[in-house]
């Protein structure tokens, strides 16, 4: 990203060819069709290149995948078929080992997280953070009491931070 | 279960970003008063930031690469001006989202540029290596000959009633004059000033009331001089 900020194309392009796969998967996972999915795409590659100073230090693919979030959200708020809230970018950074150890994450690690928690937990997470959909449409689509999503989503955020923070300790 | 623990869950559905836009202000307003839910929110916050590692990859046309490496070479572009752009084939979509929506909503110029071409026209200062950057809090000013842009990432929403009111400095001037308002709702923001900005030579922001005010009322979130 230093080659990026000093306006290095070659640089550009690698982070392109590193990333875009990741980006353009979780656009095509929230808009559902490929044209969309690809304007995001770009979108997100310009704005890395417009503004590289958006991005500090931290785990860039899962920013560059809050950033493509945000962006789907955007689009599916103008449709008015999903106004659920955006991610901010920006995490603030502490030099906490907690910190240290969510930096290092790749995306194993959080594939696996997901399968270990209860699937009827995991489902309301994919509802949420890749279908975009708010606490209410998921309780309207799984039929399931708003106040038990709520709990759900609370405990398995909860069970997702323990065990990726002890998976990052073995 | 008692209220609390009922904002509790609110505070981790907000972390994932699954609270509609009217409760968003609710858990807000608890996470700025209660220690306890803006620690365990911090933490929420950090989980939920990296479950996009987990999505699926996929793989784009090649095309979608030649058209973003086009985008930022500008020997790559055509001398036609703007209208040249097109050529990118940035859909409206994409233009929009790019621009965070502010680059048609505060142009006051009344010009008759579309929104796809005011977020084409900024895509073209911003990424210009000729372009003169200026860093502040939360983003930077960028200026390209006479276009002058504001960019800021992740500002506060303001308070209702309260908008991001932008300011100028001529040259040979001693008080900042009121420019455009703007109301970002979080990530990237792009704010183009509808002004010649080779005679600006300092440029600030602060928050006002809505609708704006002739005098900053508040102190400004930045002043930077522009060289």
């Amino acid at each position: 990203m230093q080659r990026v900020r000093r306006r290095d194309v070659r640089a550009f392009e690698v982070l392109y060819d590193r990333h875009h796969r990741l980006v353009y998967g979780l656009a095509l996972r929230l808009l559902g069709e490929i044209p969309s999915a690809e304007d995001v795409t770009q979108a997100v590659f310009l704005t890395l290149w417009s503004v590289p100073s958006s991005f500090e230090r931290g785990n860039f693919p899962a920013w560059v995948g809050r950033v493509t979030r945000n962006k789907c959200l955007d689009i599916l708020r103008r449709n008015t078929r999903h106004p659920a809230s955006e991610l901010t970018e920006d995490i603030p950074s502490s030099d906490t080992p907690e910190e240290a150890a969510v930096a290092r994450l790749e995306a194993g690690a959080v594939r696996n997280a997901l399968k270990q928690i209860a699937p009827e937990q995991s489902t309301l997470i994919e509802l949420a953070f890749f279908g975009g959909f708010t606490q209410q449409r998921i309780a309207e689509r799984t039929g399931i009491p708003l106040g038990t999503v709520k709990t759900r989503i609370r405990a398995a955020l909860g069970h997702l931070r323990r065990i990726l923070a002890e998976g990052s300790i073995t | 279960m008692n209220a609390h623990d009922a904002m509790r869950d609110n505070v981790a559905v907000y972390a994932l970003g699954a609270l509609s836009a009217d409760e968003v202000a609710e858990v807000r307003a608890h996470l700025a008063t209660c220690n306890e839910c803006a620690t365990e929110y911090e933490h929420l916050r950090r989980v939920v930031g990296v479950l996009a590692l987990a999505a699926d990859e996929a793989a784009p046309s090649p095309a979608l690469k030649r058209r973003v490496m086009d985008a930022i070479r500008p020997e790559a572009r055509p001398r036609i001006g703007w209208a040249v752009y097109a050529s990118l084939s940035v859909s409206l979509a994409a233009a929009a989202a790019f621009a965070g929506l502010y680059v048609g909503a505060i142009d006051r110029l009344g010009t008759a540029q579309s929104g796809l071409q005011r977020a084409i026209t900024a895509i073209g200062t911003l990424s210009a290596p000729s372009a003169q950057r200026y860093q502040v809090e939360s983003g930077e000013v960028v200026r390209r000959g006479s276009d002058l842009y504001i960019v800021l990432h992740d500002v506060p929403v303001t308070s209702i009633g309260r908008v991001y009111q932008a300011w100028t400095l001529a040259r040979n001037s001693k008080t900042m004059r009121p420019s455009v308002t703007f109301e970002p709702r979080g990530g990237v923001v792009f704010v183009r000033l509808p002004l010649d900005s080779r005679n600006v030579v300092a440029v600030a922001v602060s928050v006002e009331p809505a609708g704006g005010s002739l005098q900053p009322t508040t102190k400004p979130l930045f002043v930077v001089r522009l060289t």
